[in-house]
């Protein structure tokens, strides 16, 4: 839990302080824009998402009851309108937009390659080595089965083993170290 | 350098500049989001009762279009596939709605005092033989829904079975007669000075008795009770607006791009598939009406007002406003804004801003 804002911030925008759940969204914002854009690939779409996911939650954070729930809450709503909008952008699959020009070949390759998965193996990809989420939080915030998850994350793996093929890089497997029962 | 997928994509993440939070597009976003909420709640809580008739009503819409109506005793049968709602409706639209009826109609009278016909729901959308009104009364506990219907239009006997072999449900209801219109009231009957006064009146002068059950001012959210101050003190000339916080917190966007406040009053559904005998809004076929709630000028002229902190700072999103407001713009110089505090025991303060220069005046 407190994974986008500490858990005060939420209880108090769940409270019905008004300035706190301001504080909340403009809090939030950072967080949302950069895991659109990794799971889309484009600034443009990502921002997008990131608005849609901004109103979602202004709009409905009253009807949450837990501030623990918050942050699943969240990742559900933003990869729903990252799939939302890029389905609606005509399914953009590769970057659009490249990472600043001082990063190193490794990293803009890893976004390279990020960008030659499909959407579907992108999404899991990045919840799973970028956010640390476990399967069944995966399958939570993409509303697929945990074997869904198992056989997209073991599929992006191999793909990313070839796509990085250059580089001796390590590629976390472990489901069972995040405690995932399949 | 990490050699490890993790830790590069968390670095990449972690070094992607991000856009200054887009509030203007954020506050265009939201309103257009909680105005299509609104419009659904609105044609959900003007359906609700007379669904209430059947779950089935809806299904066997589909099959005979429009609204049909089935009476056989005291017991009623309604199918909805297509209809039109009109929210807070005003003395245009009542006199639009009632003479374009297919027959002449006779709207409810002695309904109790400070109770507002706040939906109009009918079917056609340019001809209707059904109409139902629904009066609502907070203050006084009144909450009345009347089906106005085509006599020549009504299915007498039992409801039919459709293909599906399900028997269209019916549900108990009240029902009479006056002049060409058959009446129905849904649940038993407590309607008997309703009926009397109906049957003495003319089409015409049922009409006149129910204009003052209108608002006259456009109502953008607000209590009940507030609206009908708001409704009591806005002056007789131009057009008048009551304005809630949710809406309040829309001006700044509003006001910079030079836009209006508009209003989705009117909803038509012209196809209202069903998913398991319930309603599906959400792969319906329907259009809207866009109204000017607030011309661009004045939406600019509330921007005024607010950035005196008349009304609080409304915090970053503008939410945080502390009262709500009454726009009158009537005169091609000022506008005429009523601001109420969230505390009702204390009185709206006046306040003038020059339609040119955009200066505010304690009024």
């Amino acid at each position: 839990m407190g994974r986008w804002v500490p858990p005060e911030a939420i209880a108090s925008a769940l409270s019905g302080n008004e300035t706190a759940l301001d504080d909340l969204i403009t809090g939030i914002w950072p967080a949302c824009f950069r895991l659109a854009m990794m799971v889309t690939g484009d600034r443009g779409l990502a921002e997008d998402a990131a608005q849609e996911t901004c109103v979602a939650v202004y709009r409905k954070i009253r009807s949450l009851r837990r501030v623990d729930a918050f942050d699943a809450w969240l990742y559900r709503i933003i990869m729903h309108e990252s799939t939302r909008v890029r389905r609606r952008s005509g399914n953009v699959t590769e970057p659009t937009d490249h990472i600043t020009t001082t990063d190193s070949h490794i990293t803009l390759d890893v976004w390279q390659a990020l960008g030659e998965l499909a959407p579907e193996l992108r999404e899991v990809t990045v919840l799973f080595y970028f956010h640390d989420l476990s399967g069944e939080e995966i399958a939570d915030a993409l509303r697929i089965s945990h074997g869904a998850v198992r056989m997209r994350l073991s599929r992006a793996r191999d793909r990313l083993r070839i796509l990085l093929g250059d580089y001796d890089i390590e590629l976390r497997t472990g489901y069972k170290e995040m405690n995932y029962a399949v | 350098m990490p050699s490890n997928f993790a830790e590069i994509g968390k670095q990449l993440q972690t070094a992607m500049p991000v856009p200054e939070f887009p509030t203007a597009s954020f506050h265009n976003r939201l309103r257009t989001a909680n105005a299509r909420h609104r419009s659904q709640l609105l044609i959900m809580s003007a359906i609700a009762a007379i669904t209430i008739l059947g779950s089935g009503t809806v299904l066997a819409a589909v099959l005979f279009g429009g609204v049909r109506l089935w009476l056989f005793g005291d017991k009623a049968a309604v199918a909805i596939h297509s209809f039109t709602v009109i929210t807070n409706p005003n003395a245009e639209d009542l006199r639009r709605v009632t003479a374009d009826a297919t027959f002449p109609v006779v709207l409810p009278v002695g309904i109790p005092k400070g109770t507002h016909l706040h939906n109009l729901f009918f079917s056609p959308a340019n001809h209707p033989n059904f109409i139902d009104a629904s009066y609502e009364g907070k203050t006084t506990g009144a909450s009345t829904q009347f089906l106005l219907v085509d006599a020549s239009t009504v299915n007498h006997g039992e409801a039919p079975t459709l293909p599906n072999g399900q028997k269209l449900p019916m549900g108990q209801v009240t029902h009479w007669n006056v002049g060409k219109e058959t009446v129905v009231v849904l649940g038993p009957g407590q309607q008997e000075e309703v009926k009397a006064a109906m049957a003495r009146v003319t089409p015409a002068a049922s009409l006149a008795q129910t204009l003052p059950l209108l608002y006259r001012i456009t109502v953008l959210g607000g209590d009940e009770k507030l609206a009908n101050t708001a409704d009591r003190i806005a002056p007789l000339t131009g057009h008048s607006t009551l304005i809630d916080r949710g809406h309040l917190s829309e001006i700044a966007g509003l006001a910079q791009s030079r836009s209006p406040m508009t209003v989705i009053r009117t909803n038509t559904i012209d196809d209202l598939p069903t998913v398991g005998g319930k309603p599906d809004f959400a792969h319906a076929k329907s259009h809207h009406t866009m109204e000017t709630a607030v011309s661009a000028n004045g939406v600019r002229a509330i921007a005024a007002l607010l950035a005196t902190r008349v009304c609080g700072s409304g915090g970053k999103m503008g939410s945080g406003f502390t009262c709500e407001f009454l726009i009158n713009e009537s005169s091609g110089h000022a506008y005429g804004i009523w601001v109420f505090p969230l505390n009702a025991t204390t009185p709206p303060t006046k306040y003038e801003v020059d339609a040119t220069t955009f200066r505010v005046t304690r009024g």
